[in-house]
This record gives C-alpha cells, structure tokens and sequence, in this order.
C-alpha cells in the first residue's frame, strides 16, 4: 500500500506520493516573478529557501472553477529530482492509502487532463483519484514556453 | 548496513584514487623512488581492501593487479618505464569509473575488465622479462581470493603449483594428468589451468600447467616433491597464495616468484604493520555534504529574519532590557553569518588537483613538451564560484597548451628552451580572487589577430593600425573570433574566448590578457570572494520590490524629458562617456506601460562594457542581502540572477542587468 495525499482543484481530486511531498503550507506571500509562464505564480520564502509556485489548476490545463474557501487553500510543496515545487491547490483533504493493484492506467483524458501528467487513476470513495505524475508536471516547463510562444506566433 | 558505510567508503576510496593519479604523474615525472612507491602500495592497498570488504569484487580485483605492478616496481623486481605509468593510470581512471557507478546505483557495474586487467599484466610482465625472470603465462585462475578463504576455513594454506614438463616430453597429457593425481591424493583440490578433462582427453597442450591446491601448514614441500616424482617433471613451483587483506611475512624459499599473487607477502620488514595504521589516520578536515550546509544556511536566514521581527516588536515595548538582549541576539546572528559564509569557502585545490593529469594527456595528445606549474592551491574562494571556473580554466590551460605553445622543435629554433612552461596560479588581493594561467609561448600576434578582425569587418585596416595592444586583445573575446589555423578536438570545441569572458561575467567577474609576442601570454581572472552575500539596491517598479547589485550601478540620476533622445527610435541618454541606452523596467518586465511623466529615476548600470539606464518608479535603499538560486524550476530565467528574503519575510527578485541590456 501507498500513500497518498489527495488534493482538490475545482471539483477534482489530485493525489500526489506521499514520499514526493514535502510540506503542505498554507498561502502566504507569493512574489511574481515577471514574464514567466501564466501558472507559475510566483517565488515564496520557506524555511529559509526560495520555492517557485505554480498553479496547479492552471500547470494541468483545468479552468479553475471559482469557489471554495480561501481559508482552505494550500501550497503543497513536492520535490522530484531534487527540485522543489510549491503547487497552488483548494484543498488539502486526506491522506490515503492505496493498493498498486487498485491503481487502473490512465485513460486519454482524465477531467481535460492530458494522459502525460498522470500516473493513473484510483477509486476514492464516490470520487475519481488522479494520480499525478509529478516529474511531468514538473518537468516540460521549457517545451510548454516553446509551446506557448508558437501560440502567440500562430494564434 | 552496507548503505551506512557507502557513503565514507565512496569519499575515502575516490580520495586514494586521486592520490594514486598524483602519484603516478609524479612518478612519471620523478621516476621511481621508494618512498613514492611506498605510498601508491598503499593506497592501491587500502583500496583494494576496503573493496574486497565492501563485495566490490570487480573494483578489488583490479586494484590488487594494479598493486602487484607497484609492488613489483617498488621492490625493484621490474624496472620503471612509460608504460606502466600508462597502464598504472588506465586502471586509475577504470577505478574511478567503477567508483563514480557505485555512487550513482549502489551496485557494481557488471562489465568486465579485460582490457585494464591486461595491460597492467602486460605491464608487469614485459617489465619482469627485461629484468631477466622469464615469467611463464599468467596466473589464470580469478577466484583465488576465495578459494583461499575457503582453505583457511579448513586450517589449510592455498597455494598456485606451476608444473612444467621438460622439452621433449612425449606424452604431457599424461604426465600432466599423473600430476594432478599426485596432488589429488596430497591436497585438496581447487582447480587447475589447463582443466583435468581436457588434460585426461589428451588436449593439453604445451609442456606447463597451473593448479591450485590447498594443504595443511608445512605440507607444501612433500606435495612439490610427490610431484616432482613423475617422469619428465622439470620443475614445480609453488607458491602461497594468501587472503589478500592478510599481511604476513613468510618464507618463500621453494617458491618462485609470483606477482599476480604474492605481491601483498612480499612487502618488506618494515610496511606490514604500518600500512594497517595509515588507514586508521584521521584527518584534521571534517567532510560534509554541501546541502547540509546549505540547509543549515536557509535556517539561518530564517532565524535572520525572526530576529528582525523580534526587533520591531521589542522597538515598540521599549524595554531597556529585552532591548539589548536583542542587540546581543543580532551580534550572535551576525558571527554566525560570517562563519557559514567561510563554510562556502574551499581551497582552488579541490578542483585544481585534476588539472595535472588533463595536461600530461594533453602534451602526448599535442606532441608538446612543458612543465605544468601550480601555485596558490590553499587559496580559498566560494565554492559556487570555483565549480563555474573549473571549465573555464580547462580551456585556458587547453589553449596555451594548443595555441600559446610552441611545438619544442619550433622552440629550439627560435633560442628558446624546448620545454615550455604552464602556469596556474590562484591568489588573493583586495577582496578578490585572482585565477592566472600563464605560458611561455609565442605570445599573440598582433597582425594575425588584426588581419582577422579586418576580414571579418570589425575594423578598418587604418582603425586597426592606430589600436592600442589591450584593445587589439580585446578583439580576441568576440563571438565569432577564432585565430586558430586548425579547428583541433583540443581547443577548437565551438566555444571560443567569447565564452569564457561570458562566464566570467556572470559570476561578476573580469578577465584580462596580457600578452609580449615572443615570450608569452597570460589570461587574469579577477572574481568576487564570494557570491552569497552582496550590496544591493533597492527599487520599487509598480509597487514590486527589486534588488540591483550596486557592482553595476555607476550612479542614480532623476532624468528630465530633454535627456532623453532618441537614437533609432530607441531612448538614449548620453553624457561625457557616449550613450546609454535606456530602459523602462516596468515595460521590461511586462508591469505595466512606460511612464511617460517626468522626472524619472534612472539608475544608471555597467555591465562589463556595456552601459544602460534603468528606469524605476523609487529607489528604497540600498543594503547587504543574502543571494538565494532560483532553483532548478526557474532556471531559464534571465531576467534575474536569484532572490533574497527581506527583513519582513517578503522575497525579492535579484535582476540580472545583463539581460536587462537584452530586449526581452
């Protein structure tokens, strides 16, 4: 079994390792660092080391839906590759555990996610699980900028 | 539990291997004196030790043959020449190879090593041959080390038996086979070279062969003898093969000399007991992994900060106590910044100790004869800095050795002596440090330098007559120069002086050629001691904090709308230097759009040789701040060089005013 720390965006559920996550914080200061790409929102100031944040919602390609509470809004800090990344989420919710076997592989597009982000998906009660693939998430900043710019050239 | 001990055996084990690599450049360059050798014995044998202890039993395989070879030499049983250097730092460079996968997955990585295990064999024997000992083929058993565990747990000795049949033999295949019948009977059996199948088939060829058997302390002899026995037997050589982390001295009398197995026995009276001691030898350094300190620095910074806070609210009590209970909190805080800042300083040495090595390759590679000379290696500066400059400083030495050189025949010609001399020299002065490399070479050439300069534009033939030398060298560190009549794999890998210059730049740093033709040239890094803490200003742009080192700013000026001109459309102020470019940080960093009320406040910026004015809505202060990375996520950002924390918990950019001269 492995646990997992279930996270909500809109009215989705993310779920990250356990072992990848390093703290979960709550919003503080967030410095924007100009002209960077519209989901990293910026650099925060923990424990003494600067953590780049980036929107989760935003990073995965989901229109974030306006509601929840602000109060309950998080930044759950992961680190893969020796990289650190603080991701802008609604909702911590729980931690749970899940069986390998439990975990079904990714369809094509999970809820507008695209299947590269994805490790696969699991039951969670009545809600569907995304299991987040975070070297992915984390990863590809610079193919998305090239991306984006062939966006802005192209339209 | 073997995780636990990975870590000190990875450090220790890559130290001996860089021991071993000085060693052997030493020896190349000094010859054989025992002393040295004393000491690579050692170091070899430490390593294989340790290896053999920690299940790296390919790793310790090879360090034992590399051992025999030294063992070899420093008995004097074989006579130094190249190639055992060579081989001696083919086995160094497959040892750290071995040890740098051991780092990365724990596991030895399972390919053989043939091709080093011969040439170090190789070695030894061509060595032993022209010292007259005539040594049969070699040992061609490989788990002896076991077998010999095995022995032992049995109270018995193991011993390799070399038999030879005289010329003529008629039937070796059976006298052979009556031999290791003989043995069989006297000993127990290990194994032999060519096996008993197909000496009973009556497929041994040639009049020798190898056994392995172990016998019961004092046995050896009667076993030889038995052998001996037999029809055609010319001789039988025996000799004791030992676990190889076991050092004892015996008498060998009866049996001949056997490197590949004897080599740790064979130290002389005096080194058995004192090499066990030198692994015990604890050094007066403590090694830590950077990220502790790091870690231990982002504590700091924090507690930094907490105490600024403390300070305001205290501010506010007005307590005379609690007040200068904070006064000496902020002292304490202060020495401790001080002394993680000379954590962050290490000795050039640390990189600098693998430079020997790249040379001595260099000079075969380029046919060129020079002494490589260090100095300065205790000269300490910022680790960050020193790792940018390790490749930097490879490509100087890589130049003067391919450029700055001349070939020793040109040499001896012009008068000059036939070895050059390279020089790498690291000092400190006035808050910085200085990295040299200087050659004796042909210096640069003027004409050859203005000649390209002309045939690429850059100058007129008129212009380039009328430069003075520093600026005719500056010419050197444009994109796009290259004066090299060949592109060779030495120094002609794309990147050119340009790079270099960039590089030295973005640490804040400088460099300087200084050059007489004929007699050499000589490159001047001059860099910041360190790049963790610097003077800042700082500047608000759109209600967004910034920090501007105030290494670039010349000065800050209030600018009204008849200062700036427009030259191509692009604003531009100008004053007794020429013009300077200006730019709106707010429509830079996308912030909003140009202000176009006035005065404006200009902060005018020195980037190497490039000036631009920069425009921002107030200046706040200007004050020591600690220089954070980005990290990895933000890497290709350019428009700033980090961040920092300020006194109230809020992070501030760092900008780059390098890119800040780029358009975005």
């Amino acid at each position: 079994m492995d646990s997992y720390v279930v996270m909500r965006v809109g009215s989705e559920r993310y779920a990250a390792h356990v072992a990848q996550v390093r703290s979960v914080e709550r919003v503080g200061d967030i410095t924007p660092v100009p002209r960077t790409l519209p989901f990293i929102k910026g650099v925060m100031h923990l424990r003494g080391a600067i953590v780049p944040v980036i929107d989760l919602a935003e990073r995965v390609g989901l229109t974030r839906a306006a509601d929840g509470d602000e109060e309950d809004r998080r930044i759950v800090v992961a680190e893969v590759d020796e990289m650190a990344v603080g991701m802008l989420v609604d909702a911590v919710e729980d931690v749970v555990s899940i069986a390998p076997e439990a975990i079904e592989p990714p369809p094509s597009v999970v809820g507008g996610l695209e299947a590269v982000y994805l490790r696969g998906v699991a039951r969670w009660g009545e809600h569907l699980l995304v299991l987040l693939n975070l070297e992915r998430v984390f990863s590809a900043v610079e193919t998305e900028q090239l991306r984006q710019v062939e966006k802005l050239v192209h339209g | 539990m073997q995780e636990a001990y990975l870590e000190a055996f990875l450090t220790e084990s890559m130290e001996n291997v860089e021991r071993l690599e000085a060693f052997c450049l030493t020896l190349e360059r000094e010859g054989a004196k025992p002393g040295l050798l004393d000491e690579m014995f050692r170091a070899a044998h430490t390593l294989k030790g340790m290896s053999a202890t920690m299940g790296f039993d390919k790793l310790a395989a090879l360090t034992h043959r590399a051992e025999d070879l030294l063992g070899a030499l420093r008995d004097a049983r074989v006579s130094l020449e190249s190639r055992h250097v060579d081989a001696l730092l083919s086995a160094v460079d497959r040892m750290r190879s071995r040890l740098r996968a051991v780092a990365a997955s724990s596991k030895e990585p399972d390919e053989p090593d043939d091709d080093v295990l011969d040439m170090l064999m190789d070695a030894l024997r061509a060595g032993e041959q022209a010292g007259g000992h005539g040594e049969p083929d070699r040992v061609p058993f490989v788990n002896l080390s076991e077998w010999a565990r095995q022995a032992a747990a049995e109270g018995k000795e193991l011993y390799l038996v070399h038999l030879r049949l005289v010329e003529d033999c008629i039937m070796p295949g059976v006298r052979l086979a009556m031999a290791y019948q003989a043995m069989r009977e006297a000993a127990t059996w290990f194994g032999a070279h060519p096996d008993e199948a197909q000496v009973m088939a009556g497929q041994a060829e040639g009049p020798e062969a190898f056994a392995a058997v172990a016998v019961a302390p004092g046995e050896i002899e009667r076993l030889r003898q038995a052998v001996l026995d037999i029809t055609d037997m010319a001789a039988c050589d025996v000799s004791k093969a030992d676990l190889p982390s076991v050092t004892s001295s015996h008498d060998t009398a009866t049996a001949k000399t056997r490197p590949a197995l004897e080599a740790p026995q064979r130290a002389h009276g005096g080194s058995g007991p004192s090499e066990a001691m030198v692994d015990l030898r604890m050094d007066a350094t403590l090694r830590v992994p950077i990220r502790k300190v790091d870690a231990l620095m982002n504590t700091l910074s924090d507690l930094v900060i907490t105490k600024t806070r403390i300070a305001t609210l205290v501010q506010a009590l007005g307590d005379a106590e609690l007040k200068e209970t904070v006064e000496r909190l902020d002292r304490l805080v202060g020495e401790m910044q001080d002394g993680w800042l000379q954590l962050r300083m290490v000795p050039v040495e640390t990189i600098f100790h693998r430079y020997p090595r790249m040379m001595r390759d260099l000079e075969r590679r380029l046919q060129r004869e020079f002494d490589f000379v260090m100095t300065g290696l205790e000269t300490e500066m910022d680790r960050v800095v020193l790792e940018e400059m390790g490749e930097v400083i490879v490509h100087l030495l890589r130049n003067a050795a391919d450029h700055g050189l001349e070939p020793p025949d040109e040499r001896e010609r012009l008068g000059k002596p036939k070895r050059g001399t390279i020089r790498l020299s690291a000092y400190t002065a006035g808050g910085h440090v200085y990295l040299e490399v200087s050659d004796d070479g042909r210096g640069i050439d003027r004409h050859r330098v203005l000649e390209t300069a002309v045939a690429k534009g850059w100058v007129t033939l008129e212009e380039g007559a009328a430069l003075p030398d520093e600026s005719v060298y500056a010419l050197l560190f444009r994109p796009g120069f290259s004066t090299a009549e060949r592109v060779s794999d030495i120094s002609g890998r794309g990147v050119g002086l340009d790079a270099v210059r960039d590089k030295v730049e973005a640490l804040g740093g400088q460099i300087r050629l200084d050059s007489s033709p004929g007699a050499g040239s000589t490159f001047t890094i001059e860099l910041p001691l360190t790049l963790a803490i610097l003077s800042a200003l700082l500047v608000s742009v759109r209600g967004q904090v910034f920090a501007i080192p105030t290494a670039n700013v010349d000065e800050v000026r209030k600018i009204t709308r008849d200062d700036v001109r427009h030259v191509q459309e692009r604003p531009v102020l100008s004053d007794d230097e020429g013009i300077v470019p200006v730019v709106d940080l707010a429509s830079r960093l996308a912030l909003g759009p140009r202000s176009d009320s006035y005065p404006q406040t200009a902060i005018l910026c020195r980037e190497g040789k490039r000036r631009l004015a920069l425009i921002v809505d107030h200046v706040l202060d200007e004050l020591e701040i600690v220089n954070k990375p980005l990290g990895r996520y933000l890497e290709d950002v350019r428009e700033f060089a980090g961040a920092t924390v300020l006194g109230d918990g809020r992070v501030s950019l760092i900008l780059d005013v390098r890119a800040m001269a780029n358009p975005a």
